[in-house]
């Protein structure tokens, strides 16, 4: 019983320790870590955003829209669109979003930039793992992603599904994942009236609050 | 002269993975680049010197009975510390090592040397060790990595070294999982080889 | 090496070496006439690359018993020209030349002497060599079809075929006219399309999903049109250089047959299950698949005969080559109707290939008198 005791003590001892000096090391980092991931987010969105206008000084602001629910993505979150104007004039010239469309290995991140009329100005994959040397090279500035500046929600689609959209040669599981995904989130912006034929409200109120 | 010993076994007599086939899952998941292997090399070898070396100097402390679960937490908390490290100052690096960095945990050439060396050994001995192990890791990585990264995409350390002509047709299979495997049996055929002809030798 | 440290020779459990060639040019003799149909289709270019990929394959084994300093006569036995020519029957026509070069020397080295020579590799070597290729090349393995007769109306160099193909490829990776040549290739397409179609009618634009809908079916009878099953039978399609013609192929079988090479368990088990799941599933409902394409379109008639029935890589009881048969079947209709490959036969057999050992052990025979253990 005593030697029990003991023996839980000590184990009690080693991990108070670890987590007395994990906890130090994690209060110092975190700030670090949170600057390092909004300044890769923003990098991104500066990124994709020089293709609606190639201006250092364009600036970002998140919209809240709800009830914006995205079925055919693999992802649960409502869709984060991020509208973009060019100070002081706060009007904006387009916006900015995240698809994410299940490839073939992983579910692959696509950052769009969209003009105000509903058409894709810019496209980057942030994020993916897909087969290296095939849906993989997606990420080299590729032709699929050339081929998606210019086309609106009903134009987005593979040459297999019927659109004009060629997919790269035996990464069509990759390639339909993120046209798709990109098509989806035009569908859905179109439908929250975020684009200029259907904006019939105006700007602050469109804006759902925020400032 | 045996600090000597204890540091240079782990690079070619015993080496983690060539040897001892220790630790095969990161070596034969991250070697798809050199950048890769020598990070997680780096990563691993911290790990194996800051646990060989506490180990070693609580050896006399932890009771045997405990002493597994004692091991793990002090690994566990050295592997989160690099990551965080990692994460805040190498964010690069970091996203390309992904899920390998957190699973250095369950690198048994960690805990290996924890049982095997560090808890019978005198500190200086054990961090040794540690340096030994871990330079013999990161170098048995290199060396896949290197077949792996230039037959499956033509560079090397991000170098373009067979030319663009190579780099269009490369042999992807290299880089993919299979490819780590095939030339794996290679390499350790060709440690055979050499360890055969030595020991006719004598 | 100054002494031998082994007086044992390694051998293959073959009974006689004589043996081993005899079956093996049976065997070679009996694939020749697909070769002749391949010229004859994909042009002079499709014999250059079986040729090559045999003396591949010759030289590959020859190097291999040399280093590992055992009879170098075995690389003469015939099962490497065997490997060179069914790993060059795998392929499309429109490959460069060093694609079933590499190929060869891989289910060779690898596939075959890594493992100990005839009679030890697990998987059939050239199936290995093909799934090495299929990995390393997808775009070159996927898209280098050539339209049959091609060469013949079209190119002034027959020669050039090959290297007109390739270099299209890799101008226009996205190119999508290509990569649809063979009929299993167009057939996968209009499932897709089905699929979008689906899609489509889920989101509600029931308009799209009808036109998706027309389209498939439309690629279905233009398939239907123009793979007749004479065309199929004959070898007019695109396809790898040796599952064109299926009645060549059929009477290399039927030549292995009388000459007591063949055993035919394993392809009837094989071909009769692909009919089947082919007429169950294979359609766009239930029980109306044409089961005849099936078995005609793609390689299961090369596999059948000339793969699954390797002697080596399948179980040797009766019982366990059924099993065999019936599941190296299932498997390929299962990729061909729902896996990301238009066909599957190599990859079943390869997946096959691997449990042999544990088909065997399950279907050992009762020896007579045994006492069952008490487990």
């Amino acid at each position: 019983m005593i030697e029990m005791l003991k023996l839980g003590l000590v184990l009690m001892l080693v991990a108070l320790i670890a987590a007395v000096a994990l906890g130090i090391v994690n209060s110092s980092t975190a700030p670090i870590i949170a600057i390092q991931q909004e300044l890769e987010k923003q990098n991104a969105m500066s990124e994709v955003a020089a293709s609606l206008m190639p201006d250092d000084s364009l600036a970002f602001d998140s919209l809240s829209i709800h009830n914006l629910e995205n079925p055919y993505a693999s992802c649960d979150e409502l869709l984060q669109v991020v509208k973009v104007f060019l100070p002081p004039d706060t009007s904006r010239i387009g916006y900015v979003f995240i698809a994410y469309g299940k490839g073939y290995s992983s579910t692959l991140q696509t950052m769009v930039a969209t003009r105000m009329d509903g058409r894709v100005a810019g496209t980057i994959i942030l994020n993916q793992q897909e087969t290296p040397g095939l849906g993989a090279n997606i990420v080299i500035p590729s032709k699929l992603i050339e081929h998606l500046t210019g086309m609106t929600a009903e134009e987005c689609r593979l040459r297999k599904d019927g659109g004009t959209i060629d997919a790269m040669t035996g990464c069509t599981i990759t390639s339909r994942a993120v046209v798709n995904s990109v098509r989806q989130g035009l569908e859905d912006m179109s439908g929250a009236g975020l684009f200029y034929d259907d904006i019939t409200l105006d700007e602050e109120h469109a804006e759902g609050g925020t400032e | 002269m045996s600090l000597m010993k204890d540091l240079t076994n782990g690079i070619y007599k015993e080496n983690p993975v060539f040897k001892l086939a220790l630790g095969m899952c990161p070596f034969l998941a991250v070697t798809t680049s050199v950048e890769n292997a020598l990070g997680m090399g780096a990563a691993a070898t911290f790990v194996l010197i800051a646990s060989n070396f506490l180990v070693s100097l609580f050896r006399n402390l932890i009771p045997s009975k405990v002493r597994i679960p004692c091991y793990i937490v002090i690994i566990a908390t050295f592997v989160t510390l690099v990551d965080m490290v990692m994460h805040a100052y190498l964010p690069a690096l970091h996203k390309s090592l992904g899920i390998f960095i957190p699973l250095i945990v369950v690198n048994c050439i960690i805990l290996g040397r924890a049982e095997g060396f560090a808890n019978r050994h005198p500190v200086l001995n054990s961090i040794a060790d540690g340096i030994g192990m871990g330079v013999g890791f990161t170098m048995a990585m290199v060396v896949l990595a290197t077949f792996r990264e230039l037959l499956g995409n033509g560079t090397w350390l991000n170098m373009n070294v067979l030319g663009s002509a190579f780099r269009n047709q490369p042999l992807l299979i290299a880089i993919l999982a299979p490819g780590a495997f095939i030339l794996l049996s290679f390499i350790m055929g060709f440690f055979k080889i050499l360890e055969t002809r030595k020991g006719g030798r004598q | 090496m100054e002494h031998k440290r082994f007086e044992l020779a390694m051998s293959p459990h073959v009974g006689t070496q004589q043996s081993t060639r005899k079956i093996m040019f049976d065997v070679v003799i009996a694939l020749l006439p697909a070769l002749a149909a391949a010229t004859w289709f994909f042009g002079p270019g499709a014999l250059l690359i079986v040729a090559l990929s045999v003396a591949t394959a010759v030289l590959a084994e020859y190097l291999c018993l040399k280093f590992m300093k055992r009879p170098v006569s075995f690389a003469f036995d015939g099962s490497a020209i065997v490997t060179g020519i069914l790993l060059a029957y795998n392929v499309p026509p429109g490959v460069p030349w060093w694609l079933p070069v590499l190929g060869s020397a891989f289910a060779i080295v690898v596939g075959k002497q890594a493992f100990g020579g005839l009679g030890h590799n697990i998987v059939n070597p050239a199936l290995l060599g093909r799934a090495f290729l299929m990995a390393s090349f997808p775009i070159l393995m996927t898209a280098g079809w050539t339209a049959p007769e091609e060469w013949r109306n079209g190119q002034d160099n027959p020669w050039e075929t090959n290297g007109i193909v390739q270099e299209e490829l890799l101008e226009m990776p996205n190119a999508d006219a290509i990569s649809g040549a063979t009929p299993l290739n167009v057939l996968k397409q209009s499932f897709d399309l089905d699929k979008s179609a689906a899609l489509a009618d889920e989101e509600g634009n029931h308009a799209e999903a009808a036109e998706l809908g027309a389209r498939a079916s439309g690629i279905r009878h233009a398939l239907s049109q123009k793979s007749t099953y004479l065309n199929l039978l004959v070898g007019r399609r695109g396809g790898c250089i040796g599952e064109t013609s299926v009645l060549l192929l059929l009477a290399g079988a039927l030549f292995l047959i009388i000459r007591g090479v063949l055993e035919i368990r394993l392809p009837l088990s094989y071909l009769g299950t692909v009919a089947l799941f082919a007429w169950v599933f294979g359609g766009s409902g239930w029980f109306n698949g044409d089961p005849l394409f099936h078995v005609l379109a793609g390689g299961v008639i090369l596999g059948g005969f000339f793969m699954v029935s390797d002697m080596v890589t399948t179980p040797v009881t009766p019982k366990g080559r059924i099993i065999f048969g019936v599941g190296a079947g299932l498997l390929t209709m299962v990729i061909r109707r729902w896996g990301g490959y238009p066909e599957g036969c190599s990859y079943s057999i390869l997946l096959m290939n691997l449990i042999t050992p544990l088909i065997d052990r399950f279907t050992r025979p009762k020896i007579f008198g045994e006492v069952k253990e008490n487990d």
